[in-house]
């Protein structure tokens, strides 16, 4: 079936688009007003943009009438944000943090959520997340109702469960042992807990 | 036989005659012995305490039998906000037979109390036909309102950006905690100097809790002792300690899979397993007569305001389980309809009896294998 978008309504295509583009991964944004309140968040139209300089992308869709999410004004305010990854276990949590609160609260009080300061930039962080980055914004597009913020990592966190070692002694996260969860579409979430090699087919001819 | 100790320490305890005694007669519990079967007339009353909103359901006298129960309407719980942009939701009523502001009967005995938290997007009415089981065959029930998990909590959160009173928080720290200790002093103070005087034994708690409160069941029985008997609808909610725990759910439950239901049943120090096969989510509430899925397609489809992330995992939570919608969870009980709620409403209605009857009042054979058809005990 070919599908035009200009056949669909905007809340169809986010329909498509989350139930297509699969797994995503999720960004729990932690930002901070100019006055200093406190803002967590998740974002799964999120990816990683370059290792030299390492940076990232999450890009915060408008609420329907315009209006900016807090996490986009706030980055937009100060400059800098945290991108944490989930835990499963941390699931409840992400998920309460999606409905967005009134500006003046902060959901890391209102969840219960213990609060990390960043070390290298002033901005707010999920404890407990097997994966963590600090970002400096560098660029800003705007595309139609969404604003995507391309963040330069100035320090990344794992967390000792999450640890592992590269082949030169390096680290990396043993993506097991994070407890990763990707985000699908409808009210769906899916675990990584399944990891394959991908080996040339057993039968037939060979690649070329 | 520790049950007939406790009574008869809560005998000493209590030690005082019913407060209404005066103009009540004497009249006996004579129960069907069908647990599954109403007994007698039940009263019901709402009380505030340390601004906790708690409903008490009690045995009443046999002359309430012919007054009117009035039906209970959701349209207090709809917060203006979500009014004022969907316009009345004219909720259908759910049907009652509890008679408000009765007397409690004088049985010539004290009533064991059980208590009940809603779940995520519930509230404190949500499991009417339970509570007035349970009151029915001679409980005191008591259910309060959890604010952060309410049903008014969550139907602001459809909205993006949200409307005034959107509270995902339940979602974090459980809310419910502080409340079921608010309701547990309650009927202590109303044991010792209320119109539960004489009628209630404190000494005799038992914790229930649908969803997220069957959750709150398994934290509050570590946390208060007098809990005798736990039991956790749709939850996979377990204490640490060893106490008589009854988990319950249906295995066509697309919110709370029922295999992680499973996995806390393996570590429970001491409890037994019900399956309900092919019951979904909202099987042990009476929140599918609200009919939240209908008004979800009639009201939100043509919007374009809605949280389209949020959406689809919060209506589940009000129709999961329900007629009409159709399961989501892949196993063989599960195609096409869930069981009909007026197949697993005797069900639960008998499980909970004979479980908190065997561990609360110390009577009958507790929860059995092969009462019902399409039920699996361990």
């Amino acid at each position: 079936m070919r599908i035009l978008p200009d056949d669909l309504r905007v809340k169809h295509i986010y329909q498509l688009m989350t139930s297509g583009l699969v797994p995503r991964p999720i960004a729990w944004a932690g930002t901070r007003s100019a006055d200093g309140i406190d803002n967590l968040a998740p974002f799964s139209y999120f990816m990683g943009v370059g290792s030299a300089p390492p940076s990232v992308a999450i890009s915060v869709v408008s609420h329907p009438d315009g209006r900016r999410k807090d996490t986009a004004s706030n980055i937009l305010e100060t400059e800098v944000f945290t991108v944490s990854l989930p835990s499963l276990e941390q699931g409840p949590e992400m998920v309460g943090s999606a409905a967005g609160l009134p500006p003046e609260q902060s959901e890391f009080d209102a969840l219960g959520i213990a609060l990390v300061e960043g070390d290298v930039v002033p901005a707010p962080r999920p404890g407990g997340a097997p994966f963590a980055m600090e970002c400096r914004l560098v660029q800003t597009v705007e595309v139609g109702h969404a604003t995507m913020f391309i963040g330069e990592v100035v320090c990344f966190h794992v967390a000792e469960a999450a640890l592992s070692t590269g082949r030169d002694g390096n680290p990396v996260v043993d993506t097991a042992g994070m407890q990763a969860v990707g985000r699908v579409g409808g009210p769906y979430y899916a675990p990584v807990e399944h990891l394959v090699r991908i080996m040339p087919k057993p039968t037939g001819k060979a690649g070329r | 036989m520790r049950v007939p100790m406790l009574m008869s320490i809560a005998v000493a305890c209590t030690g005082k005659e019913p407060a209404d005694s005066g103009g009540v007669p004497l009249e006996p519990l004579e129960l069907s012995g069908d647990p599954a079967a109403s007994g007698v007339p039940v009263g019901v009353r709402t009380i505030e305490r340390d601004g906790v909103t708690i409903e008490l359901w009690y045995p009443a006298p046999d002359s309430v039998a012919a007054e009117a129960a009035s039906p209970v309407d959701f349209a207090g719980f709809i917060p203006a906000s979500v009014t004022e942009t969907l316009g009345d939701l004219a909720l259908p009523v759910i049907g009652t037979t509890a008679v408000r502001d009765a007397p409690v009967r004088n049985a010539g005995e004290a009533f064991p109390a059980v208590v009940f938290s809603h779940g995520f997007g519930g509230t404190r009415l949500q499991s009417i036909d339970y509570a007035e089981h349970l009151a029915s065959r001679g409980y005191i029930v008591a259910a309060a309102d959890h604010p952060g998990r309410m049903l008014g909590d969550v139907l602001p959160c459809l909205f993006s950006p949200p409307l005034e009173g959107c509270d995902l928080t339940g979602f974090g720290a459980d809310p419910a905690l502080d409340d079921v200790a608010v309701v547990v002093d309650t009927l202590d103070v109303l044991a010792e100097d209320g119109f539960l005087s004489g009628f209630v034994d404190t000494e005799r708690l038992g914790m229930s809790g649908h969803s997220a409160g069957g959750n709150t069941t398994g934290a509050m029985g570590d946390i208060e002792p007098r809990f005798a008997a736990l039991l956790s609808m749709a939850a996979p909610g377990a204490p640490d300690r060893s106490v008589p725990t009854l988990l319950m759910d249906g295995t066509c439950d697309g919110v709370i899979p029922t295999e992680g239901v499973d996995e806390a049943f393996e570590a429970l120090p001491a409890g037994q397993r019900v399956r309900i096969l092919g019951a979904g989510h909202l099987a042990f509430s009476d929140l599918c007569t609200l009919e939240l899925g209908r008004l979800a397609d009639e009201l939100l489809a043509g919007r374009d305001d809605v949280n389209e992330a949020l959406l689809p995992q919060l209506v589940a939570l009000g129709t999961d389980g329900c007629p009409g919608v159709v399961p989501t969870v892949v196993r063989e009980e599960c195609v096409d309809a869930w069981l009909p709620l007026e197949t697993s409403e005797p069900i639960i209605r008998h499980m909970s009896t004979v479980f908190f009857d065997a561990h609360l009042k110390g009577t009958g054979p507790g929860v059995q294998a092969g009462v019902f058809s399409g039920v699996e005990v361990e």
